[in-house]
C-alpha cells in the first residue's frame, strides 16, 4: 500500500474508521486516522464527532490479549 | 581523494597590504574548515572575533587537558529485538567554566589543529576502558576515532595498552569510524584495519551514508557494524519520505554482509516502531536515554538491563498492544487483517 492512500478499517459491520497510509513495509502497515478517536476507560476507543457517518459509534476492539 | 578547504580574501576590499590579506584569508580558512571541510570561505569583517573565540578555546582546550576537565559521557545502545542494553557510545563532554557545555563538535576540530588530538586520543579510549571494566561483561562500549586519529601509526597500540591496562575483553570495545577515513582507500588504511582487528576490537563504520561512501570499502574493510545515522531516521515517518526505502536498504545490506546496524538519533515512538521493523538491530537515541555521565550510566545496566521507550516529545500518542482482527479497505479490495496496535491518532496493521 502506497505512503498517502487512503484505506478504510472495518472492525464489524457498522464500526469503521478511515485513515492515511503513513508506512508499508511487507505485511503491515502504519496509518493515521482522518480524525483522531478517543480512548474509554475500558480501553476501547470511540470515534470522535465529525468522523463520516459510517463510522460513528463505539469503536469495540477492546484488548485481546495485550502482546 | 583528497579534499580541500579554501579561504579567500580579496585585495584591496580585504586588505592593501600582503600581510593583511595573508592574515585575513587565514582567517577565512579557519572558517571554510569550521564549517565543516571542503568548502570555501570568503574573508568577512566579523571572524575576527571568531579567529579570537577560537584562540581562547585552544588554550582552554589545553588547560581542561591538562587539569582532566574532560569527562566522557555515554549514551546507552539497546537491542531492537528484546529492549535490553547491550553497551555504550562514549561521548566526549568539555563542561567549559565560562562557556557551559562545549559540543566535541567544535571543540576536536580546534584540538585536531593545535595538535592536541593525539592526547585526547589516547584518554578516550583508556578512560572508556576503565569505567567498562566496572560495568557487566556482557556489556560493550564504543570510542569515536577520527580521521587524524586513525592516520597515527600508534593507534593500535593505544588501543591495545588500554585493554590491558583496564583488564577488559578486545571483543567489548568497538571503534567507531566515520567513512571519510576510508576515502584514502590505500595500503595504510587497509594495514590498520588488519592491526586493529589483531588487536581483537569490534569496528563500527560511522555517520554511514552522510559522505562519499563507496560500497567497495564494506567489501575490504571488516566492520562488525554499520550506524546508521541520524539524518536517515529522523523524518523518516513523514509522509513522502523516501529515508525509510534508505535504511531498509542500509539494513538488508548489514544483513547479507553480516553486520550489526545502528539506528541512531531515535527520538520518538514512530520512529522505533519504524526502524524495528525496517530490521536495525540496535538502537540508540532520546527515546531511550539522553548520553549521562559514567556514574549515572552504572543504574541503567545493573538491573535486568531492559530499557524502556520514553516518548516525550512524540507527536504521536501512547499506543496500545492488541490483537483483534479486522477487514482492511484500500481500492475497492477487502483485506483481512489484523490490528496490532491503535492509539487516538492511528494504528498499526
Amino acid at each position: 500500500m502506497p505512503a498517502g492512500s487512503t484505506l478504510r478499517v472495518e472492525c464489524s459491520a457498522d464500526k469503521s474508521v478511515t485513515g492515511q497510509v503513513r508506512w508499508s513495509r511487507e505485511n503491515r502497515v502504519g496509518i493515521a486516522f482522518h480524525m483522531p478517536l478517543r480512548r474509554r476507560a475500558d480501553g476501547s476507543f470511540a470515534v470522535l464527532k465529525g468522523q463520516p457517518s459510517s463510522a460513528r459509534g463505539w469503536w469495540a476492539c477492546r484488548p485481546w490479549p495485550a502482546l | 581523494m583528497i579534499g580541500a578547504s579554501v579561504g579567500i580574501a580579496l585585495a584591496p576590499e580585504h586588505g592593501a597590504a600582503s600581510d593583511e590579506l595573508i592574515r585575513n584569508v587565514d582567517l577565512a580558512l579557519y572558517a571554510a574548515k569550521d564549517a565543516g571541510r571542503r568548502a570555501y570561505r570568503f574573508y568577512a569583517e566579523d571572524l575576527h572575533a571568531a579567529a579570537e573565540e577560537r584562540v581562547e578555546l585552544e588554550q582552554d582546550l589545553r588547560e581542561a587537558i591538562a587539569r582532566d576537565e574532560l569527562e566522557l559521557y555515554y549514551q546507552p545502545v539497546v537491542y531492537a529485538a528484546n529492549e535490553k542494553i547491550v553497551g555504550f557510545e562514549a561521548l566526549m563532554h568539555w563542561n567549559h567554566p565560562r562557556r557551559g557545555w562545549i559540543s566535541p563538535a567544535k571543540f576536536v576540530p580546534i584540538a585536531e589543529d593545535a595538535g592536541l588530538i593525539d592526547r585526547i586520543g589516547q584518554w578516550a579510549p583508556r578512560k572508556a576502558c576503565e569505567d567498562l571494566a566496572r560495568r557487566p561483561r556482557a556489556i560493550r562500549c564504543a570510542v569515536n576515532v577520527s580521521a587524524l586519529q586513525f592516520a597515527n601509526p600508534d593507534l593500535p597500540t593505544i588501543v591495545a595498552n588500554a585493554l590491558a591496562h583496564s583488564g577488559v575483553a578486545p571483543s567489548r570495545l568497538e571503534l567507531e569510524i566515520t567513512e571519510s577515513v576510508l576515502l584514502n582507500d590505500s595500503a595504510g588504511t587497509e594495514a590498520m584495519f588488519k592491526a586493529l582487528k589483531r588487536v581483537g576490537v569490534r569496528l563500527a563504520l560511522d555517520d554511514f551514508g552522510t559522505g562519499d561512501s563507496s560500497l567497495g570499502f564494506l567489501n575490504k574493510a571488516p566492520f562488525d557494524k554499520i550506524k546508521i545515522d541520524r539524518s536517515f531516521v529522523q523524518g523518516a515517518t513523514e509522509e513522502g519520505s523516501r529515508n525509510g526505502a534508505i535504511i531498509a536498504s542500509i539494513t538488508s545490506l548489514a544483513e547479507a554482509l553480516n553486520m550489526d546496524t545502528t539506528a541512531e538519533g531515535v527520538e520518538t515512538l514512530d520512529e522505533l516502531e519504524l526502524v524495528r521493523l525496517l530490521g536495525c538491530s540496535h538502537v540508540q537515541g532520546y527515546i531511550y536515554f539522553k548520553p549521562m555521565s559514567a556514574a549515572d550510566a552504572t543504574a541503567p545496566v545493573a538491573g535486568d538491563l531492559v530499557a524502556e521507550a520514553n516518548d516525550p516529545q512524540s507527536a504521536r500518542a501512547a499506543r496500545q498492544n492488541l490483537l483483534c482482527r479486522v477487514v482492511v479497505v484500500h481500492n475497492g479490495n477487502r483485506l483481512n487483517a489484523t490490528l496490532r496496535n491503535i492509539s487516538e491518532s492511528g494504528a498499526m496493521i
